[in-house]
């Protein structure tokens, strides 16, 4: 593993982390109003288009330079 | 009632929410804004750092590593975007029939809640602190009670500060006359124009 391949896993961890963290606290107090858990399903709907991305162009820059 | 969808850690069971209202959205779009401008300031210098680098030094021009770089701005703006909401939904003001409670998060992990008893309270106030507030319609209430109760960038504080007031009044009324409060359920603007304050049925 490159020090690239690193970097990128770590970043995605760290998002990751940031994003769930605040999902699950906000899921927790889903009973505060109605708009907790759709605002949950769009932003990791979200958020998973934007890790395909990412995971779809560093796959694609590893094909490039071997 | 308006507010039966919500429940708070700590409710009663027969505990009526008379008002409910997170910070004014404002906060949470200016919050956003910020983040935003960061990630396209960021996303200005890369791409100014690049042409310098590929016209100034014949630096090698790569799409690939400019498209991983952009899916990350994106994440990192929608992470953003779901950790500020989260904080934001999470900051409550609640009256209920008894209390007034205020619940405030600070990080994942930790929420301050602060309550006083409607009884308790002896004064109330409201200021708008700058221009903004006042365009928008937000600002801080202060409820004096055991200790001074401050609730910032609440919208509409002064219907609030009004509604706090008739509430007092009608506990005041009620201990003279030995009954149970009827309290009035606060209507937000623009409804509350003609349809004034609806009462609630008294509780058991």
């Amino acid at each position: 593993m490159n020090i690239l391949t690193f970097v990128f896993i770590l970043c995605i961890v760290v998002l990751l982390a940031v994003h769930a963290l605040s999902a699950v606290q906000l899921y927790k107090q889903r009973s505060l109003g109605p708009y907790a858990v759709p605002s949950i399903l769009v932003l990791s709907g979200l958020w998973a288009v934007g890790l395909l991305s990412a995971v779809i162009n560093f796959a694609s820059y590893l094909a490039s330079i071997s | 009632m308006r507010y039966d969808f919500c429940r708070f850690a700590g409710q009663g069971k027969d505990e009526i929410i008379l008002f409910r209202a997170h910070r004014h959205p404002i906060r949470l779009i200016s919050r956003i804004g910020q983040q935003l401008f960061m990630y396209l300031s960021l996303t200005f210098v890369v791409a100014i750092i690049g042409y310098v680098l590929t016209r100034a030094f014949n630096f090698p021009s790569d799409g690939a590593l400019i498209n991983i770089f952009y899916s990350f701005i994106f994440l990192a703006l929608i992470t953003t975007i779901m950790a500020a909401w989260s904080l934001w939904y999470r900051s409550l003001c609640i009256i209920t029939d008894s209390r007034l409670v205020k619940i405030v998060p600070k990080g994942f992990f930790y929420s301050y809640t602060r309550e006083l008893r409607l009884d308790g309270i002896k004064d109330t106030s409201f200021s708008y602190e700058n221009f903004f507030h006042g365009l928008f319609n937000y600002g801080k209430l202060q409820v004096i009670g055991g200790g001074t109760f401050i609730v910032k960038y609440i919208p509409n504080p002064r219907d609030i500060h009004h509604y706090l007031t008739k509430l007092l009044r009608i506990i005041d009324a009620a201990k003279a006359s030995s009954t149970k409060p009827i309290f009035p359920e606060f209507i937000p603007r623009p409804e509350w124009k003609g349809k004034g304050f609806k009462k609630t049925m008294p509780t058991s």
